[in-house]
């Protein structure tokens, strides 16, 4: 499997397309936004599936805080041939404080029964309970949050096959 | 023409049941087209208060200042110089049973509203094209101090509750196609919940197009005060036509502190149908508004129930389910806007696509910045029957404020072979095994409706679903 990485940590734009031009491609992108300044934070991935086939992983994981605005914008395209085509598209984003804001949009464009597409998407801020389980283990919150978000973060970073 | 023989191909084949036309005089048939002059006087034939028609004046300025919506199906087909803007039967609005014409009567012997429904069901109100022509209520609501009435007898009779209200959920600038509804709306109905009532049985209306070219453009306004409790139905169902007919309908909702309402809809028109309906709700102080929409007919429906949720705990709901068959386009959704603390919203949404359909899901969670404590759950799941058809998941979450949950998720798939392989192996056929995937997948939504119309909706399936496994 071919992965594809990419790591936005300022301001700025990424704008990805995934072509599947050949049966029996296998292909992973794992992207990271570390949101921590103010500005605009944008990532395009479009995973374009033009033949019979082939196999996709997307993953964008990002943090927000200081004001930051993520837009994370995802397609799954399948054409009419493209069939027996199995395409995943994941986004999570956590936002670490009131004033940072983010837009998911997990879109799919199916043109074939044969398939199994799907996405999914979850915006919020850090798990409560984890917070309240490092907290009572007498780490101060700051650096309990600093742990938790190198944790979320890590699930991509570290991925290895 | 040729699109004539293909409608009555569909009759013939029985495809469509419901395809049949009734001669129904009409007293009062608009010219096609759309102007100033027709919008005047539609008011003036409903002796409508001055304010009401300048408010008519004003959203048809603004219907032809704006521009058609382009993001969503396809509207190019749409001859907007080509329609009927207003209808007005010949008959009244009749009181009993016995005085409703008898052509009408057949019509609805064809649908099939049943005998005991009439009887049973509270105030049935039904649309013929474009005026309540029956309508009954019946006396235990008229004591709990529910107001039940086409909006055109509401406008008459409760001017200051309507002029308090309209236009207000759904500002005339909205979209291009609320505007055009403002300026020239004709029935629909009238819903007024007092405080702390609790309706009981659901209130039912069924609307039907007749005419060829006629355009429905009814207007629904649902006032539920504080504590009270409503269910409104509305299904509908259209003839077979030559050409196309535009339906834009207005549904606004008030949902008042700690008040409950349910607004289910099935839509079965004719395939020839475009549906372009703006619905929303605004749900205050720990009210509850859930949206049930069926969407099985028309050629193109674009429809997006909404709430607002600007209360804190308030709690919106959409549960929907799309059909999309041959040359039948669905582009449905839900939008949520949450813009107080602690609301909760969820959207389920199933659609199939057969035969060359498209079936989209369009959808919108907002929450604005001081929404903290709110949570959203979507999920859009589609099944896509055969290879020619198509799904498309167009989701946007906007989320503002940190202190959320929202979740979003979507998966596109076909029947699965397991699970036909286990259904077969049980000795049921491939076409009946497919049938029960298909209605096992929409289970979620379908028990929410009212019965009879779930019964409607699996008889469809089933009926749509003949011969389709090859």
């Amino acid at each position: 499997m071919k992965i594809q990485r990419f790591k936005l940590d300022k301001p700025g734009e990424i704008d990805l397309v995934i072509p599947f031009l050949t049966s029996f491609e296998e292909k992973e992108v794992l992207g990271i936004i570390s949101a921590m300044e103010p500005g605009e934070y944008k990532v395009r991935v479009v995973a374009d599936h033009r033949v019979p086939n082939t196999f996709g992983r997307i993953v964008i994981i990002g943090v927000a805080a200081n004001g930051a605005r993520v837009t994370v914008d995802g397609m799954v395209k399948i054409a009419k041939g493209a069939t027996n085509t199995d395409s995943f598209l994941e986004m999570r984003i956590l936002l670490l404080d009131k004033k940072s804001s983010a837009v998911a949009e997990p879109k799919l464009e199916i043109e074939n029964n044969d398939v199994k597409a799907s996405h999914a998407a979850t915006v919020g801020k850090i798990d409560e309970d984890q917070l309240f389980y490092l907290t009572s283990r007498g780490i101060d919150e700051p650096s309990a949050k600093i742990l938790i978000v190198e944790g979320f973060l890590k699930e991509v970073e570290e991925v290895k096959y | 023409m040729s699109k004539k023989t293909d409608n009555s191909k569909l009759i013939e084949d029985k495809l469509y049941p419901l395809g049949h036309t009734d001669d129904v005089e009409y007293s009062f048939t608009a010219e096609k087209g759309l102007t100033e002059g027709l919008v005047r006087k539609i008011s003036s034939l409903k002796k409508e208060p001055e304010w009401m028609l300048e408010i008519r004046l004003k959203a048809y300025k603004k219907y032809l200042e704006m521009k058609m919506p382009t993001w969503g199906g396809d509207l190019s087909p749409i001859d907007f110089d080509d329609i009927r803007y207003y209808i007005k039967p010949k008959n009244q609005e009749a009181k009993t049973w016995a005085e409703v014409p008898e052509a009408i009567k057949n019509t609805f012997e064809k649908i099939g509203v049943p005998e005991a429904e009439r009887e049973l069901l509270a105030g049935v109100k039904s649309q013929y094209d474009s005026e309540v022509v029956y309508g009954s209520l019946k006396k235990a609501l008229s004591e709990k101090g529910v107001i039940f009435l086409s909006m055109d007898e509401g406008l008459r009779e409760f001017p200051e509750i309507v002029r308090e209200h309209f236009g207000k959920v759904i500002p005339m600038g909205d979209n291009k196609l609320a505007a055009l509804n403002t300026a020239v709306w004709s029935g629909g109905s009238f819903v007024y919940v007092p405080k702390n009532v609790d309706v009981g049985l659901p209130l039912q209306a069924y609307f039907r197009i007749n005419t060829e070219r006629a355009g429905q453009f009814e207007r629904t306004l649902i006032i539920a005060e504080e504590g009270s409790k409503m269910h409104y139905i509305e299904g509908c169902s259209a003839p077979s036509f030559s050409s196309a007919s535009l339906h834009a309908a207005v549904v606004e909702i008030y949902v008042k502190k700690n008040a409950k309402v349910q607004y289910s809809t099935v839509q079965n028109w004719f395939k020839n149908v475009y549906n372009l309906v703006t619905k929303r709700a605004r749900v205050m102080e720990n009210a509850e508004m859930r949206w049930v929409d069926g969407n099985l007919g028309s050629r193109l429906t674009m429809k997006y129930p909404s709430c607002i949720l600007a209360g804190r705990k308030a709690h919106g709901e959409v549960l929907s389910i799309a059909w999309a068959g041959e040359g039948q386009h669905q582009d449905t959704g839900a939008k949520m806007i949450h813009l107080a603390p602690e609301t909760t919203s969820q959207i389920i949404s199933k659609s199939i696509s057969k035969n060359g359909g498209r079936a989209t899901y369009r959808g919108m969670v907002h929450m604005v910045p001081g929404a903290w404590g709110s949570r959203s759950k979507v999920v859009c799941d589609a099944l896509i029957l055969d290879e020619k058809s198509r799904s498309d998941t167009y989701p946007v979450n906007k989320i503002q404020e940190n202190d959320v949950v929202l979740e979003h998720e979507a998966t596109v798939s076909r029947i699965g072979e397991e699970q036909l392989l286990y259904l077969m192996s049980r000795g049921i056929n491939a076409e009946e095994a497919s049938t029960m995937i298909v209605n096992g997948f929409m289970e979620p939504v379908v028990k929410e409706i009212p019965l009879e119309y779930a019964v409607e909706m699996n008889r469809l399936v089933g009926l749509e679903m003949e011969g389709s496994v090859g």
